[in-house]
């Protein structure tokens, strides 16, 4: 199956045991596009990447990543998606080192590219690089999450509130990386994420999630808007919830 | 679904036997009730280690200092740029043991087992038996530590386009050849408290190649279960 966009999902119902979290979700998302979605705990966002991420099989609907089904070629599908999964869930026994090595082993590369160690450097991750997960800081987590999320250059990046616990410095850096791998290489990036600086400053387009489905999109242009008006996304976020509450 | 691998040892390890059978049926030298109790055994320790896979609680999160203090590590002359490979996996299950066995619980057990032994046992005999507990204790352990990581490592790495199958022989390979190691130890041990040196040899290997093939078993159940039966 050919499809342009990087992220496409459709008719998606998903959730644990008889509780449904998510309900009829549709979302496609084009190349080279940062899509930041927000939402209330508890709206569904973590299980919406979770059933991106083949982490949860949905009760119905499809997810296709770059053309290829989820369900059907789960392999390919895999192979052209990164993931940052939460710092808590790294092997604490492993190093940094050998968790770079399982991800890039496990993705079938030759090596692990150039590119990425210079971020790992930029976001001064390096020191750590022979340590054991359990000794690091949180931050240094989460850099190691985003860093294992990288590699092999996925077309469809998927980060959980991968902002948070960074220092300032190494969030700009991120963000900047982010975005350049976005323009050059066409990959699309789905954040979830609470921080509305980033939706106003780098996002392409944005979606609210509540109570299990999309009641709000914001495209680029209105996004642009709301930030030159002085009103903001947090007002406008603020009023789609007031309506459908 | 959740059965699947250990149907399929069963199967492999019948057929084994199923081979030798006909030769049994014209060599009178081969001893048939010998071979029926050793298929009799594998098979006992094959359904074991599937309901083990399935009854082993989740481990609870617990405030205790990092795991990775207790874990030898040798960190000189790391090459400058990580290799991928996935040989890692392997050790996790070894480190995962050694974060278990912290000095508190080990002197614990140790001081469980000297307990336990009649007044007046000689000390030389005390020590072997403490060797023989803090071995066979070990490779509880790992058992244990196996099924944990083959749980952790398939949820860590489903996001991955990686075949279950090829995750749990990197998970398994270490682990398995420690166990399998530890036979002609546990076969000295056995030696020094008296055995006949072949009967201490072939209970050893009976007991580790036992444990091994639980361990396997119920890390390949662990795994396929998280993983929603594909492999």
């Amino acid at each position: 199956m050919v499809s342009e966009s990087r992220l496409e999902i459709r008719g998606l119902r998903a959730g644990y045991g008889t509780h449904v979290v998510l309900e009829h979700v549709s979302l496609v998302i084009a190349p080279g596009e940062w899509f930041v979605l927000m939402g209330p705990n508890g709206c569904g966002k973590s299980t919406l990447l979770d059933c991106v991420a083949g982490r949860l099989v949905p009760a119905a609907g499809e997810v296709i990543i770059a053309g290829h089904s989820l369900r059907e070629d789960p392999l390919n599908a895999k192979q052209r998606l990164g993931y940052a999964c939460t710092p808590e869930s790294l092997p604490g026994l492993l190093t940094a080192r050998q968790c770079l090595e399982v991800h890039a082993g496990a993705k079938g590369l030759p090596a692990i590219g150039a590119g990425l160690m210079q971020l790992a450097d930029q976001l001064r991750f390096m020191p750590y690089l022979d340590a054991f997960v359990d000794t690091l800081s949180l931050g240094t987590r989460q850099k190691l999450a985003v860093l294992l999320c990288l590699i092999g250059d996925p077309v469809l990046i998927v980060l959980d509130e991968a902002f948070n616990g960074l220092d300032p410095a190494s969030a700009l850096v991120l963000k900047r990386h982010l975005r350049s791998r976005l323009d050059q290489s066409g990959a699309s990036l789905l954040l979830a994420t609470h921080a509305l600086d980033i939706v106003e400053h780098h996002a392409d387009r944005a979606g609210l999630l509540y109570e299990g489905r999309f009641i709000r999109e914001w495209p680029k242009g209105e996004i642009a808007e709301l930030r030159v008006s002085g009103k903001g996304v947090e007002a406008s976020l603020a009023e789609a919830m007031a309506g459908s509450a | 679904m959740g059965m699947a691998p250990a149907i399929l040892v069963i199967c492999h390890v019948t057929l084994a036997f199923g081979a030798v059978l006909p030769v049994a049926a014209f060599d009178p030298s081969i001893a048939r009730g010998a071979l029926l109790s050793t298929w009799l055994a594998l098979m006992g320790a094959v359904i074991a280690g599937a309901l083990f896979g399935y009854v082993l609680p989740a481990p609870e999160p617990e405030e205790l200092p990092p795991g990775s203090r207790y874990v030898p590590h040798r960190r000189a002359n790391a090459p400058a740029l990580p290799k991928p490979s996935l040989s890692a996996l392997g050790l996790w299950p070894v480190r995962r043991m050694f974060a278990a066995a912290r000095p508190k619980y080990v002197a614990r057990a140790t001081m469980a087992v000297l307990l336990l032994m009649p007044l007046g046992t000689l000390a030389y005999a005390a020590m072997v038996v403490v060797g023989i507990a803090a071995l066979g204790g070990g490779v509880v352990v790992l058992i244990f530590a196996i099924v944990a990581v083959s749980r952790a490592s398939s949820r860590w790495l489903q996001p991955l386009p990686l075949r279950s199958a090829v995750l749990a022989r990197h998970v398994l390979i270490r682990p398995l050849a420690a166990i399998l190691g530890a036979a002609p130890v546990m076969a000295w041990l056995f030696w020094l408290l008296g055995a006949p040196p072949g009967q201490a040899l072939r209970r050893a290997v009976y007991w580790m190649a036992s444990a091994a093939l639980l361990a396997a078993c119920a890390a390949g159940v662990a795994i396929h279960r998280t993983n929603d039966g594909r492999w």
